[in-house]
């Protein structure tokens, strides 16, 4: 294959690099205020860290969606940013160190892990066969291997055609991601039921799986234009990220947003309609002092975005499009800390545990980001479809 | 045949001036210059859309998406106005304990003509934009346009252009390269 000649610079510059020291700092912090919140309240802290945790998890998760989902159709314009999105998946090795933590904390988690509780709550008991323990560490055990395995995988393999060039490689990533796609979807979805779904063992929703992962894939898209921005603003691969590149991670963005829309909407309804007690608790819990929090996503996850985000002339435009990534990236923490803090707080609930554990989780998950990125180009510069996404255009006229 | 046509446009209206590019490349300079030569009412013709064409043409935005919006925007008010309008005022029924206005209701009903509405205004604007359907057109007369559905790239100024005049036009589609160059009667 030709090589392929950019101006750019594909290899990340001191002035980025030398952020990896901000982010170790704040994960030190934030190590330290994690302890502080243990020590004062070790349940309030475990809710707060499996919050930060389920967080940059599905930012991570979404990176390794991205790339299979790419590889799959076989597309042309996101070969440029896919690099980036592989190395966000990559990040699902740091995740699975981060994930340590919260072994300690499954008692203080999960009422239906404890024995007193499984002995009078008939519920409970009848849903033993899944929720024990046992079965439990061995589930997280088999999303953490999974996840490390395709996170890695894919950018190894990614990283090994930068030199060789290999088409070939292209089409076994696309086979791979046939199969990995299938374990991503269980496993996504099983993590969602155990350790956010089953805080609240007696309630159950069966589009809860897939409300996580349509969170998830929303804060993964904010957070890679965010990257490209970041990326763009600090020198790097100024012309192959361009506004085309822009134009199509928004319209994914904005169309995966109205897809969580529709599946949050879908959660609600059928449970505000049938009126069964044992659903409509779920809602119950989030109303109250909750009830503003609630309000917060049709309005600021959904209604201000999807207006923000319609035009293409926004989408262009990088630092108005980030300006609505970085509050949709915001809006998915609040989603999350939506489904599991009030399980803990009657009133919503933002403390010292709740700061440090972003500092925590956030500050380990860019430190080991930008050590990945700081080893290899920024582009996958022997991917065959490169060219093509070298010159992708919208057909958007210039003004 | 040029001189023909030439003699028919005296008697006849003329619809314009058309030129045949030999590929995506020519056609795509040639239609900067017809550009920055100041014409209004001209168009490209490619057997296959050219990337960057309206850069290249001077096109701006589409209207469409205007049209479209105003579509979705009468749907989705005229969805809701009317369940609203049903469950407070014409027919107000009590329904499984709800309130009267139960908008969380609403909203699939609210969807569904926004939807409708805005695929029958994206049709219709699509058709009224294009000036469809049409069974004649001008360009039919032109023995050599067939190629267009295969592998001919032509520009065609327009006769209903303010600055058109038969002569400059083909001069100026000359100086760009055109060839088989033609004068079509409306």
């Amino acid at each position: 294959m030709d090589k392929v000649e950019t101006p750019d610079t594909l290899q990340l510059n001191d002035r980025l690099a030398k952020s990896t020291s901000w982010f170790l700092g704040a994960g030190i912090l934030g190590v330290l205020l994690c302890g502080f919140g243990y020590y004062h309240n070790s349940q309030e802290f475990f809710a707060s860290y499996l919050t930060a945790f389920s967080f940059f998890l599905a930012i991570a998760l979404g990176g390794i969606f991205f790339v299979m989902v790419q590889h799959l159709v076989r597309a042309g314009w996101s070969t440029t940013v896919r690099r980036t999105a592989e190395n966000i998946g990559n990040n699902l090795i740091v995740m699975s160190v981060l994930f340590l933590p919260l072994l300690l904390g499954v008692h203080d988690l999960f009422e239906w892990s404890h024995e007193e509780v499984r002995a009078v709550d008939r519920l409970i008991q009848a849903k033993a066969g899944y929720l024990n323990e046992p079965f439990f560490y061995l589930r997280a055990l088999i999303y953490i291997v999974i996840w490390c395995g395709l996170g890695s995988w894919f950018l190894r393999t990614s990283r090994r055609q930068d030199e060789s060039k290999d088409p070939l490689l292209s089409i076994k990533m696309g086979r791979a991601s046939t199969f990995g796609l299938v374990l991503f979807a269980l496993t996504l979805t099983f993590y969602a039921l155990d350790w956010i779904m089953s805080i609240d063992a007696h309630w159950f929703s069966t589009m809860f799986g897939v409300y996580y992962f349509a969170g998830a894939v929303v804060a993964f898209y904010s957070f890679l234009i965010l990257m490209m921005t970041w990326l763009r603003s600090t020198g790097h691969a100024r012309t192959s990220i361009n506004m085309e590149h822009y134009h199509d991670a928004g319209k994914l963005l904005f169309g995966h947003n109205v897809f969580w829309t529709y599946i949050a909407f879908s959660q609600f309804m059928l449970i505000w309609y049938a009126n069964i007690p044992e659903e409509t608790l779920f809602f119950l819990h989030r109303g109250g002092d909750w009830k503003w929090v609630s309000m917060l996503l049709p309005w600021g996850h959904f209604a201000v975005p999807f207006v923000f985000l319609m035009s293409h002339n926004v989408k262009r435009k990088p630092w108005l499009v980030s300006i609505g990534c970085a509050w949709l990236l915001a809006m998915c923490y609040v989603d999350i800390y939506w489904l599991i803090q009030p399980n803990f707080h009657h009133h919503p609930h933002f403390g010292i545990a709740d700061v440090g554990s972003l500092l925590a989780v956030g500050g380990f998950f860019m430190f080991f980001l930008v050590h990945t990125m700081r080893q290899a180009p920024l582009i996958p510069v022997g991917d065959p479809r490169l060219k093509m996404s070298l010159s992708y255009n919208n057909g958007i006229p210039k003004k | 045949m040029s001189n023909q046509s030439a003699a028919a446009s005296a008697k006849a209206p003329l619809f314009g001036v058309i030129a045949e590019f030999g590929s995506p490349a020519e056609v795509y300079h040639a239609a900067e210059k017809v550009r920055d030569a100041g014409y209004k009412r001209w168009d490209v013709y490619s057997p296959f859309p050219i990337h960057g064409i309206e850069s290249a043409m001077g096109i701006g935005d589409s209207k469409l998406g205007w049209i479209a919006f105003f579509g979705a925007c009468a749907g989705v008010f005229g969805g809701f106005g009317l369940q609203f309008w049903v469950h407070k005022f014409a027919y107000p029924l009590l329904i499984g304990g709800k309130p009267m206005v139960a908008y969380p209701a609403y909203i699939p009903v609210t969807f569904e003509p926004g939807i409708l509405f805005t695929a029958f205004a994206t049709l219709l604007g699509m058709l009224v934009l294009n000036g469809l359907p049409r069974f004649y057109h001008a360009l039919f007369r032109s023995e050599n346009f067939r190629k267009v559905t295969d592998d001919g790239f032509f520009i065609g100024i327009e006769a209903k252009d303010p600055k058109f005049s038969v002569e400059s036009a083909r001069a100026l589609l000359e100086s760009i390269g055109g060839k088989n160059i033609e004068v079509l009667e409306d």
